[in-house]
């Protein structure tokens, strides 16, 4: 009872109340045994000579001591393991001898004997007078669980981390991926685009490099003709020598060869402006090198990718064209509104194909208040409701493997979003479909970002 | 035909949606073959009827009738006619080709633009290989 003994001096007042004095610090001492009884956590007191000379119920049941008597005069090394007892007593030195206060966390034990991780506060206790260390405080908290909750959060944010890190480089991957496969549909497109423009292209070039050879060899033919004519004045019987010249003439074929010439050279000029309109109409179709917004005539852009689809709409395909001639020119970025329509337009020939090869397709432009809409109908093969509803997802393909990676409707979709636009589309299987395009005839500003 | 005299002409029906083809071809081989000329597949089968042809050639890429098409037709119409046909195209996909070449007695494909003296070598050796 040593600890509230000092309590018990620092009491005065007048004898006759000694009874009711010495009621009052009995009530008083009982509060204070009831309070630190009910801590939690194991809470004692040593003296100088590190021995204990107080504690609660919980540090004897730790001890496993029956009671407060059993503990008084004892030290560490008497209630506990050695290795415990000296790490305890290296810190009971620290706090007497230098008056340090001590926190941290150390292995101990619970009333089974089992270890746990304990959280240790000591603090020196002085002499009110002098000021000197006449010993210690301590409690030891069980931090176990929470240790171990804390040691989880830390595996689990550790874990997290390395999860994180995975997930961005797997996300690098997809991007990666990503690239490469866009490539890959452009590639596609880029093989559609060749083959329109070869065979557009060929054969006004065969106009003119089989149509020059044949000019050459009408000239030769003609030129003997030219060259007799010329001589006919020095000739000494003109009679005979027109009379050869029209044999020379039946002999070399003149009057094929005369019609032929014109005919041929109409055919080259013919091919020469062709090949030049072609040329032109790609220009116009990519506006290579012209990235930024301009005002555009959507007609004239569709007549360029129509151009440019020839081969796959030569055979079977009609094209309806219900064009609005008063609609306004739009402000886009020609290059990729272009790509958005040759996808549009390269799909519906392969609906109408797939459903034998022969059909319409209609397309036709009007105006509301804020856009131009843009209607492409075919009557091919059509949808299903679920593949409608899934032809704008990226890699969604009802196409053979090597026709494209499914990304065409995808990368349309985004081409249009980009211009603040709509893009729809309606379907039957069996009857066709149709996409609708809206577009903004001014941009919005900010200005969408460039894909 | 002035010089049509001299030896026996073969004749050739060409065909192919471009007048202008129909017409520079004529004009470069009009002096060695007797030619006939037909804007559509539809018209060719029509002339066949009526005509002994030698060699044809055909476009691919056309309107309403594709050369591969017209080559099928002519082999169920006339399945005894050895392989004197030859295809004609600024582009075409190589599996038509095949096709034309495997099933329906295509014996050489050509891609435009001709060369007037290699192409005529194609079409003496395509009828020599249809007379033996």
């Amino acid at each position: 009872m040593a600890f509230f003994e000092y309590s018990v001096f620092v009491m005065s007042g007048d004898i006759e109340d000694l009874p009711e004095r010495i009621r009052e610090l009995e009530l008083k001492r009982n509060q204070l045994r009831t309070l630190i009884d009910n801590i939690p956590d194991p809470v004692y007191i040593k003296d100088k000579q590190c021995r204990f000379i107080n504690a609660n119920d919980r540090l004897l049941r730790i001890a496993q001591l029956e009671n407060l008597e059993q503990l008084v005069g004892k030290t560490d090394r008497e209630l506990f393991p050695h290795e415990l007892a000296d790490s305890y007593h290296r810190d009971d030195q620290a706090v007497l001898q230098h008056g340090a206060t001590i926190s941290k966390d150390e292995p101990g034990i619970d009333h089974r004997g089992e270890p746990i991780v304990v959280h240790t506060y000591k603090a020196p206790v002085r002499d009110r007078e002098t000021g000197e260390i006449v010993g210690l405080v301590g409690i030891g908290r069980d931090v176990t669980e929470i240790t171990q909750a804390r040691d989880q959060l830390q595996r689990s944010a550790e874990d997290l981390q390395q999860q994180k890190e995975e997930l961005s480089a797997t996300l690098d991957q997809l991007k990666q991926a990503q690239a490469h496969l866009v490539q890959s549909e452009k590639m596609a497109s880029l093989g559609t685009l060749t083959a329109g423009v070869a065979h557009e292209i060929n054969n006004p070039i065969n106009f003119v490099y089989a149509g020059v050879n044949s000019v050459l060899r009408d000239f030769a033919d003609v030129k003997q003709v030219v060259t007799e004519v010329r001589n006919l004045s020095s000739r000494a019987d003109p009679a005979e020598a027109i009379s050869r010249l029209d044999q020379l003439c039946q002999d070399c074929g003149f009057d094929d060869a005369f019609e032929a010439l014109e005919e041929t050279l109409n055919d080259i000029k013919f091919g020469a402006t062709r090949i030049t309109e072609i040329v032109a109409g790609l220009s116009r179709f990519s506006r290579l090198g012209n990235e930024a917004w301009q005002i555009t005539d959507i007609h004239e852009d569709i007549d360029s990718v129509l151009v440019l689809l020839k081969n796959k709409y030569k055979t079977g395909i009609t094209v309806v064209k219900e064009f609005e001639r008063a609609l306004p020119q739009v402000e886009c970025f020609p290059g990729k509104l272009n790509q958005a329509f040759m996808n549009i337009l390269s799909n519906a020939a392969d609906a109408i194909q797939a459903n034998g090869g022969e059909g319409v397709v209609t397309i036709a432009t009007s105006q509301s208040e804020r856009f131009a809409r843009i209607s492409i109908r075919d009557d091919g093969v059509g949808m299903d409701e679920a593949t409608c509803h899934r032809i704008f997802d990226p890699f969604f393909t009802t196409k053979a493997v090597g026709q494209g990676v499914g990304l065409g409707l995808s990368i349309t979709y985004s081409i249009i979003q980009d211009h603040s636009g709509n893009l729809a589309v309606e379907s039957q299987p069996g009857k066709g479909s149709e996409f609708l395009v809206e577009l903004p005839f001014k941009h919005p500003t900010p200005k969408p970002k460039q894909t | 035909m002035s010089s049509a005299t001299q030896t026996k002409k073969y004749t050739i029906l060409y065909v192919d949606d471009e007048q202008s083809n129909l017409r520079v071809f004529k004009n470069a081989f009009r002096r060695d073959f007797n030619i006939l000329l037909s804007p559509s597949a539809k018209e060719a089968m029509e002339l066949l009827k009526e005509n002994a042809v030698d060699l044809l050639i055909t476009d691919q890429m056309m309107p309403e009738m594709t050369g591969v098409e017209l080559l099928r037709h002519i082999k169920e119409l006339y399945p005894n006619v050895p392989p004197s046909r030859v295809m004609l195209s600024g582009y075409a996909l190589p599996d038509d080709i095949e096709l034309a070449y495997s099933e329906y007695h295509l014996h050489r494909f050509v891609s435009k633009p001709w060369d007037e003296d290699k192409f005529k070598q194609v079409i003496l050796e395509a009828i020599k290989a249809a007379e033996r």
